[in-house]
């Protein structure tokens, strides 16, 4: 809804504004069971995680552990996908037969069953192909797709982004021991990279349109300012999942409730409902849908020498400086003893070595802004 | 100084030919009467009441003048040269038993026959009954000399036998020719009175003999007609405006229009008022101040969607000139859609509805526009903040037909340039064009053509463009078939349209776009039967046509499947008829009955569902096809309209209401505050018309010689087959929309409490309404049960609300005003709880509207201040600043919970969170 982020703009021109706000009303906690997961359809594990629902002060994550979890096909086979502990459950791959429809059943430690609407089984079409585009204020990637068998309409899709940064000085130093000594190669903390995944849900659907295309999604926007992610290399996986039309509507009813709030026109939250039912309690709430589906996968790369060279890319050391101390013992250690100062270079007047040049530890460390040193498998 | 005097009385004295035959009271003409301090007046009135004598004199002249004496069956003469002597009074009384009293001079009474007789031959002898004087500008004279005048109404011949004679005509202002509406014209004793309509038309049954009419209207000069009714007859009359009489007491026309009236919970406002009172960005808004008004209320200030004693925004049926206005906004609900230069006054009938209107629950607006000034052309202009307009009045036919144009446009896009670089593109504008057009064929026929436009536009960035529209044309003939019957035959189209368009994607571009249409035929009857009973009855028709939804491919390259939800058609048709009963001066009844018809035409294609199990799109059983004019469906019933009322004191009454009402159609929307693109629906086999009924009960009671006026209304509502929505309901593009409604019932009670005050220096109200509005959804069959079947409170739900509206005149080109504003806060929907899900923590919501957001509290404040007053000049212009959210607070226009990269978090919502301070500048030419 562009219209009304365009009026809240116009709003904040006109005063409004929008606050924190914590409703002053106490919610006694529910505590329905959550499933999410999927059935694999491909040749990977089935992977399962059940919680409960807490109260709206208390944003922590309980699991459910000790639950029995079966993968049951209408013509009875059964597939036990094991507990493997703080709620998770992990099995397969299953050996699922396309003709068959799936459906799970759990049964969890307090004796209560729940049991999911049987499901046919989704075989997510290839990513054709993920592109970017440059916009004002940062990056584009759309996805691409089309199912040759014609039958799937609709789409979620997550991604893992990783990015290679790098730290404001590149240290080839150390201080120990009292002493500036040379920083070895393993140990340099000048390039990081750091991973993200989405937290937002992503679905699009071909329904709309007269074959099962889907052309130049957005997933997601990469920003040039207040984030680093473009300031070296940046990389993005993007993982697809075919959808039927119920699971669909499932997950924009989520988003429709947690994230597309905030306008003048809000839709009015809702209780949402999925395929999940509680059998011994039938008016237990139930959150969560059972699909099954395959992944599909694509990457890109996009360096900083692909955007525009006027482009000026936030890295987060704009406000860095060096600093140079002198050369003696006692200012070394009470410069660099603490650790809140770091080594770079080393400053000669003449031949003398006049002072070691050091920035602070976050201005070279580049792992205190969360990435690591180790590059990725997968980075080219 | 007697050539003065003559010419003052001169059209007096053409009068006497009128006055020959007066039955004999007292054929001696013979005084009796002990006056002791006595005014002229009170002689006079006495003498008159004794004799055939009247009286001709100027009052200003005797303001000073008593008389004690005792008189026994003596002749006038005596008893006035008694009365006179030594008092530099005169008096002369000539063979038509007319009596003329003069300061320093005596009246020539033999002068005057030649002037009578030159006035026979030019006017004839009923010359003077059927004349409009204001019109007939050859004839102008001066205001005070016609309320001194004696005007014969019906013909001398016409004594029928019955006691009573129909009075009739239009009330208009002397400059301008516009007709002045709800002007109150009333005699004394016995108390009669009426108002004057839309057209400025009134009609009253009155005793016959001598009367004085007495016509008050809000800012025009009081005045008065004397009237010699001898049969029915027209009377009309010109009432100057009160702006020019700088040193005038200000007297006000509806001063005990509450008490007197019929009407129940209606409020009538004038432009002036609207104008008068402080809003947003200083665009004097029509819809805004009716919200201001006990019993109406809105989600929020981003919206103009009107709830009226607990309806929903689409209950109410808004009218501009007859003309249905489906969308009466700019801006998303920012601003109502009326150009405030071009509106005479509004009306809200929020529980008394007339019998003549129908088709929706809650209320009717009446919006009627000003005619255009019939003896000269003006206009008027107007800067603000976001808007410009500009106003041009006149005549095509001096005195005959008259137009006014008004336009307004925008040009918000500077607000536009302030927005951060990726909103630079972006263009936001609206306009709205009015055009109306009276002409008066003769005095018997008038035609008036309404023609109204509105439209806004949204360009995002050149991404996705919105734009949706009104358009409304209506045509009305008024016959006046004779005194006591008139009639209104009104046509018109009516037409609401919206569509949202993107490119931005090529193979994904869309066009949606969304159509109701409706053509009319309107029959109204105002039949004067007596004194005792007035009879309103017609006929209406209106024909629908609307197109839900039609999504279509906008660019070559795409691919979009259209999708086209079939058209869907109806006929609605009621007849009415409603009769005023005056059953004593003090207790009357409006009993009305409205039958309406909806016949849901072909052709169309009807989903049946099974019996007895929720809707679902999978449960279609059949999908029965019907052709084109086919009568699909049919749904009617007679509509009760019943009040009355009984005068305990002249200044306190009480009333009484019952009501019941239909509407067959819908406005689909799930969000809380009614949008531009919301869907209309047309009440089909699947979707039942929603009903209602109302019982309400009013005490009105008015202080300090009626200036203060205060009520006490209270009332208890039933309503049927409201929708309200599944969870996450698909409402666009839906071909089973049936499937995602449910049908619930609601129940509405409140109590409002008014005190106002419009005359003084100091003048506005003060209102109070505790008001519930409960929905329930207990229907296990309909595939979802609502907070387990329990009353929930809607959307507009808000207890507890208060409104202070102050102007302060300081002077005639000063005030100030000021208003606030409290009301407790709209209920919503909280989470109950947290889940993980999806990579991020998230909301989980049940009980519909079980919490409230904080409460609403604000107040504005504005000062006007005009030029000078001079009438000959070529402008005149006036300036109004003025600061919206005085305190600056910020009032939430919601609260809600976000997901965002991971955690959520609360928000509250404001739409104006500082003091926004506005100035505008207005001109008339």
């Amino acid at each position: 809804m562009k219209i009304i982020r365009w009026l809240l703009l116009l709003f904040v021109l006109a005063g409004g504004c929008t606050q924190k706000y914590n409703a002053p009303y106490h919610f006694p906690s529910v505590g329905y069971l959550v499933v999410e997961g999927y059935i694999n359809a491909d040749t990977f594990p089935t992977n399962f995680t059940l919680s409960r629902v807490t109260n709206l002060d208390s944003q922590y994550y309980v699991g459910e552990p000790g639950a029995v979890v079966n993968v049951e096909a209408q013509n009875g086979t059964i597939f036990p996908i094991p507990d493997v502990g703080n709620g998770a459950y992990s099995g397969g791959p299953l050996p699922l037969d396309i003709s068959q429809q799936y459906r799970v059943r759990i049964t969890t430690s307090d004796g209560q069953q729940f049991l999911s609407d049987y499901v046919p089984v989704n075989i997510t079409p290839p990513i054709d192909s993920l592109s970017w585009k440059t916009t004002s204020t940062g990056v584009n990637i759309y996805v691409s797709s089309h199912d040759p068998q014609k039958k799937i309409n609709y789409y979620q899709w997550k991604y893992d982004e990783t990015w290679e940064y790098h730290s404001a000085y590149e240290s080839a130093y150390e201080y120990l021991g009292g002493m500036i000594v040379s920083r070895p190669i393993s140990d340099f903390v000048y390039t990081c990279w750091q991973t993200n995944s989405s937290t937002d849900i992503i679905i699009g659907s071909s329904a709309k349109l007269s074959s099962n295309i889907i052309y130049e999604q957005p997933v997601a926007t990469v920003p040039y300012s207040n984030s680093d992610k473009l300031s070296v290399r940046y990389s993005i996986l993007v993982r697809q999942y075919a959808l039927t039309d119920d699971w669909y509507n499932f997950n924009q009813k989520i988003q429709k409730n947690t994230e597309d709030l905030g306008s003048i026109f809000d839709a009015q939250p809702s209780e949402i409902i999925g395929n999940i039912h509680c059998l011994t309690n039938p008016n237990e709430q139930v959150v969560g849908f059972i699909g099954c589906t395959s992944e599909t996968d694509a990457r890109i790369f996009i360096d900083r020498e692909q955007l525009p060279p006027s482009q000026t890319v936030f890295t987060g050391y704009e406000d860095c400086r060096e600093d140079t101390v002198i050369n003696t013992p006692l200012a070394l250690s009470t410069a660099y003893g603490t650790g809140d100062l770091i080594p770079v270079s080393l400053y000669y007047k003449g031949p003398v070595l006049f002072g070691i040049v050091g920035g602070t530890s976050f201005c070279v460390d580049c792992r205190l802004k969360g990435g690591f040193t180790q590059k990725p498998d997968f980075w080219q | 100084m007697i050539h003065r005097i003559l010419f003052i009385f001169l059209p007096v004295i053409l009068l006497c030919l009128c006055l020959k035959s007066l039955g004999q009271k007292n054929p001696q003409n013979l005084i009796s009467g002990n006056y002791r301090g006595a005014t002229i007046e009170e002689f006079v009135t006495d003498v008159e009441s004794q004799t055939n004598y009247f009286f001709y004199y100027d009052v200003s002249k005797f303001d000073s003048f008593r008389m004690t004496l005792f008189a026994n069956r003596e002749p006038l003469s005596t008893v006035l040269d008694r009365a006179f002597s030594k008092s530099g009074f005169y008096y002369s009384i000539d063979p038509h038993q007319q009596v003329f009293l003069t300061k320093d001079a005596v009246v020539q009474t033999n002068l005057t026959t030649e002037f009578v007789d030159s006035s026979k031959t030019k006017h004839g002898a009923t010359g003077l009954t059927d004349e409009d004087y204001g019109e007939s500008q050859e004839r102008r004279v001066k205001k005070a000399t016609i309320e001194n005048k004696l005007f014969q109404v019906g013909e001398n011949s016409a004594n029928n036998g019955q006691a009573n004679a129909i009075v009739s005509g239009y009330v208009r202002d002397m400059k301008t020719g516009e007709p002045v509406v709800g002007a109150s014209i009333y005699i004394d004793r016995p108390r009669i009175g009426v108002a004057s309509d839309q057209y400025g038309y009134y009609a009253i049954s009155l005793p016959k003999g001598r009367r004085i009419l007495n016509i008050q209207s809000i800012g025009m000069k009081d005045t008065r007609r004397q009237l010699l009714l001898k049969g029915d007859g027209k009377m009309n009359i010109d009432l100057e405006s009160q702006v020019m009489m700088l040193k005038n007491v200000i007297v006000s026309g509806q001063k005990v229009s509450n008490v007197r009236g019929m009407e129940m919970g209606l409020q009538k406002l004038d432009v002036k008022t609207i104008k008068q009172v402080p809003v947003v960005f200083g665009e004097a808004d029509v819809l805004k101040v009716v919200l201001t008004l006990p019993g109406v209320k809105s989600v929020g200030e981003a919206s103009t969607g009107l709830n009226v004693r607990g309806g929903a925004a689409d209950q109410n049926l808004i009218l501009f000139n007859e003309a249905t206005i489906f969308n009466p906004t700019h801006f998303f609900g920012l601003f109502s859609a009326f150009n405030p230069e071009v509106v005479k006054s509004v009306e809200l009938y929020k529980s008394s509805v007339p019998a003549r209107y129908g088709g929706r629950l809650s209320s009717v607006l009446d919006i009627t526009s000003r005619e255009g000034n019939k003896k000269e052309i003006t206009g008027s202009a107007g800067i603000g903040l976001l808007t410009s307009r500009l106003d041009i009045e006149g005549p095509l036919v001096k005195d005959k037909t008259s137009f006014i144009l008004g336009g307004r446009t925008t040009y918000a896009d500077w607000l536009l340039n302030l927005l951060p670089e990726q909103y630079k593109h972006s263009k936001a504008s609206f306009y709205d064009l009015n055009l109306d057009v009276s002409h008066e064929i003769n005095k018997k026929n008038n035609l008036y053509f309404t023609a109204y436009t509105s439209s806004d536009h949204f360009n995002l960035n050149s991404d996705t463009t919105y734009d949706y529209m009104n358009l409304n044309f209506s045509l009305k003939w008024k016959h006046n078939f004779n005194d006591k019957l008139y009639g209104v035959f009104t046509t018109g189209y009516d037409r609401y349209q919206y569509d949202i368009s993107s490119q931005a994607n090529p193979v994904n571009a869309y066009k949606l776009t969304f159509d109701i249409n409706q053509e009319y035929l309107k029959a109204h009857f105002n039949y004067y039967l007596s004194s005792s009973h007035s009879v309103e009855f017609g006929l209406n028709s209106i024909y629908y046509k609307l197109d839900p939804g039609n999504y279509e491919p906008f660019s070559k390259r795409s691919l979009v499947a259209p999708d086209v939800v079939n058209a869907q058609r109806a006929l609605e048709s009621a007849l009415y008829v409603s009769d005023t009963y005056t059953i004593t001066d003090r207790f009357s009844v409006e009993a009305g009955i409205r039958y309406s018809i909806y016949n849901y035409l072909g052709p169309q294609s009807v989903n049946q569902y099974a019996e007895g199990f929720p809707k679902t799109g999978d449960d279609i059983v059949t999908t029965k096809s019907y052709g084109s004019g086919s009568f699909i469906k049919t749904y009617g019933g007679p509509e009760f309209r019943i009040s009355m009322k009984y005068e305990i004191s002249d200044s306190f009454s009480i009333k009484a209401g019952y009501n019941t009402q239909r509407q067959y159609t819908h406005v689909l929307s799930n969000t809380a505050a009614i949008a531009p693109t919301d869907i209309w629906q047309l009440s089909d086999p699947n979707i039942k018309p929603q009903s209602g009924d109302q019982i309400s009960l009013g005490l009105y009671k008015n202080f300090l010689s009626n200036t203060v006026e205060t009520s006490v209304e209270v009332y208890y509502k039933n309503i049927q087959h409201y929708l309200d929505y599944k969870s996450g309901a698909v409402l666009v593009l839906n071909n089973h929309i049936e499937t995602d409604v449910l049908n619930t019932i609601g129940k509405a009670y409140g109590v409002e409490l008014m005190i106002k005050k419009l005359t003084g220096k100091l003048n506005g109200w003060i209102s109070y309404s505790y008001s519930r509005t409960l929905l329930k959804q207990d229907d296990p069959n309909a595939g979802e049960i609502i907070n387990e079947g329990k009353y929930y409170p809607a959307n507009y739900d808000q207890p507890h609300s208060a409104t202070i509206i102050a102007n302060y005149r300081v002077n005639h080109r000063f005030s100030i005003s000021a208003n606030g504003t409290y009301s407790t806060g709209r209920p919503i929907t909280l989470p109950i709880g947290v889940f993980f899900y999806d990579n991020s923590y998230r909301t989980l919501y049940a009980d519909r509207n079980a919490y409230r957001i904080p409460d609403y509290f604000r107040v504005d404040f504005s000062m006007n201040i005009e030029g000078n007053h001079r009438i000959h000049q070529k402008t005149h212009n006036s300036w109004t600043l003025g600061v919206y959210n005085l305190t600056g607070r910020k009032n939430p226009y919601s609260v809600y919970y976000l997901s965002q990269n991971g955690m959520i978090n609360g928000y509250k919502l404001s739409i104006f969170g500082s003091a926004i301070p506005y100035v505008n500048y207005n001109i008339r030419f």
